[in-house]
């Protein structure tokens, strides 16, 4: 059964791609306006949230804390990590617990030489099971889950505590790259600004931030108790826990604090990443699907949802139609260059702005709105567009949206094949 | 909280709208310089085709003959230039229409191959004339290598004219070209009244025109 659903979502691949290679241009540029205009409303809703004006209450209490900091043979991050949680300022009592999830190299070691609780646990069961103890065995009213290859600012409690509402189930932050080497990562670090930057700033004045981070987020230990905390089975607890808050009507919170954390450097450990998220994104949507639609849950049900829901198969599709055009474009250049050897004649270059085409204008068009967005993302942290960040600029333009639907692809294919999932 | 969404999908649309007009203002540019172009190139073919007219009425002479012969060596340049904008063009517009203009272009351009050939009749002319025949559908890959090693052959050439016609397009002096040298395919080349069909290297057309 499961090899005939793989089977069947490998054909649909060659049906979508083989239909968009042999399709009439009036009907391929209909389908780029179709995408245009989904593009230009989700851009034009979060637009109009820009002028809204939604000041942040300040309880300025600052309740019992406890920070939990999930490892898994983390012995190159935990310490820097580690020395991080321990420099942040805090008036109230909190406590700073390590849960080692069965490490098998120095994590533990390292660990010890710091003033903090370690919780040991002889077996790896995954990150969502060692926060769930932690959280049953947390004494603060406010839980901090702080991944271990992430460094949070020395204010961060400080700053953002006092703005945790008694409706808030969870603050988010703003999460960047920390020290971009590779290009990969450099790419990384353009996309964070985008997904953690502009985007949820602006979906949290409509309370629409559906996902929890899993590098930091700050919890109220009610609201998990309440909703059961994490679950266990689910490879991205962290989008299906800020469904769950939604799902009990909790506010998830927003505040543009930049914590950098590391992410993978290479295309390899980025794509067994992505493959993780996608696939967990596909049955998150699916297992909270009468989220779609629902008034019940204000924008999150006629908004976030859907649009984080139609951005699935808008992705898939749109990777067999740019692999079809592409395949058509190489076929024919590749015909026309075959020519042009044969009788000896070199194809002249000829440029004339008149010349470009009406697809053309419209990535423009496109273009233009996302470095709006990114011009609001950086100034949210007050970075600076310098010349180191260009090749990330370059990749998440030209590279990023094609790998990245690759991604989606694949993660649908494993999805339907139902192989083993895991981190 | 449908306000929202109703002005989220205001702005969607205007912002379509932007879109598309910065669309149609480049069509109109396109279609504004063709017509510039073509116009000039057009009243040129007429004059040329008026003083060769003249030509044949009065006795001819080498004084006329060298006007004409100088006309000629200002415009036909254009005619590769005009032709590769054209299809360029052509395939860029979305919403303008090149049809009558392409028409025109493609009369303009068989009328001054008929012209070039009265001039070579009547004057001892030495050049050569070349009709190409090409096809605007973009899969023809043939077409815009033939059109690339005229391009050559006419630089390296000073003695060759050539003229270019559509495959398809329909019209009462195209067809009967058509129908005159046997035309049923594209690429094709008409040189001296013979007819070649498919690719001709550079040093074929050059043989044929007589050019070292």
């Amino acid at each position: 059964m499961r090899e005939l659903l793989g089977f069947t979502s490998i054909l649909g691949f060659i049906v979508a791609f083989l239909v968009f290679m042999v399709m009439d241009p009036a009907f391929q540029m209909a389908y780029i306006c179709i995408i245009f205009l989904v593009n230009l409303f989700i851009v034009s809703f979060y637009g109009l949230t820009l002028f809204d004006e939604k000041k942040m209450e300040k309880s300025g209490k600052c309740p019992t804390l406890t920070i939990i900091v999930p490892s898994y043979n983390s012995e190159k991050t935990i310490e820097k990590c580690l020395r991080h949680v321990l420099a942040m300022k805090y008036p109230s009592v909190h406590e700073v617990v390590l849960v080692d999830d069965g490490s098998t190299d120095r994590t533990r070691e390292i660990a010890a030489k710091f003033p903090i609780r370690i919780m040991h646990r002889k077996q790896n069961k995954g990150k969502a099971a060692s926060l769930n103890e932690a959280i049953r065995q947390a004494k603060g009213e406010l839980v901090a889950c702080v991944d271990s290859d992430t460094y949070p600012p020395e204010n961060l409690l400080m700053d953002s505590v006092p703005y945790i509402t008694p409706e808030m189930g969870a603050m988010t932050f703003y999460i960047t790259v920390e020290k971009p080497r590779t290009i990969w990562q450099r790419m990384q670090q353009m996309e964070y600004f985008f997904s953690f930057g502009a985007f949820p700033y602006l979906g949290a004045k409509f309370n629409a931030v559906l996902v929890t981070p899993g590098p930091l987020t700050i919890f109220r230990r009610s609201a998990l108790e309440k909703i059961g905390g994490f679950d266990e089975n689910n490879i991205t607890e962290d989008f299906e826990m800020g469904l769950k808050l939604h799902k009990s009507h909790y506010v998830i919170g927003y505040l543009p604090i930049n914590v950098p954390t590391e992410v993978p450097p290479h295309f390899a450990a980025l794509m067994r990443q992505r493959i993780r998220w996608y696939r967990g994104t596909m049955f998150n949507l699916a297992l909270y699907k009468e989220l779609m639609f629902n008034d019940k849950y204000a924008d999150v049900g006629t908004f976030t949802f859907p649009v984080t829901a139609a951005y699935v198969p808008i992705t898939i599709v749109s990777f067999f139609f740019v692999l079809a055009r592409g395949a058509r474009f190489i076929y024919e250049s590749g015909l026309q260059a075959a020519q042009f050897a044969m009788y000896g004649q070199m194809p002249s270059l000829a440029f004339d702005p008149l010349y470009i085409r009406a697809d053309a204008l419209m990535f423009l068009s496109f273009l233009l709105t996302y470095v709006f967005f990114l011009w609001i993302s950086l100034s949210l942290i007050k970075e600076k567009m310098g010349l180191d960040k260009l090749p990330g600029l370059l990749m998440v333009i030209f590279i990023y949206p094609f790998v990245n639907a690759g991604f989606y692809v694949y993660s649908l294919y494993k999805e339907m094949r139902g192989s083993d999932l895991q981190w | 909280m449908n306000l929202k969404y109703a002005m989220a999908a205001i702005l969607m649309v205007n912002l379509f709208f932007i879109t598309l007009s910065v669309i149609d203002y480049m069509d109109m540019q396109r279609l504004l310089r063709f017509t510039n172009d073509l116009s000039s190139f057009s009243s040129e073919t007429a004059d040329l085709e008026s003083a060769v007219a003249l030509l044949r009425a009065e006795q001819p002479s080498t004084e006329y003959c060298a006007i004409i012969d100088t006309a000629y060596q200002q415009k036909i340049t254009k005619t590769n230039e005009l032709m590769e904008r054209m299809l360029a063009y052509e395939r860029a517009n979305m919403f303008a229409e090149f049809f009558a203009l392409k028409r025109q272009f493609l009369l303009s351009n068989v009328q001054l191959w008929q012209v070039s050939q009265m001039e070579k009749q009547y004057c001892n002319a030495m050049h050569s004339d070349v009709l190409y025949i090409y096809s605007s559908d973009p899969s023809c890959n043939e077409c815009q290598v033939q059109g690339k090693i005229l391009d050559g052959v006419r630089a390296s050439c000073p003695n060759v004219r050539t003229f270019v016609m559509d495959i398809k397009e329909s019209m009462a002096t195209l067809d009967m070209i058509r129908l005159k040298y046997n035309i049923t395919s594209a690429p094709t080349l008409v040189v001296g009244g013979k007819t070649y069909q498919g690719v001709l290297p550079a040093d074929g057309i050059k043989r044929l025109v007589s050019c070292q």
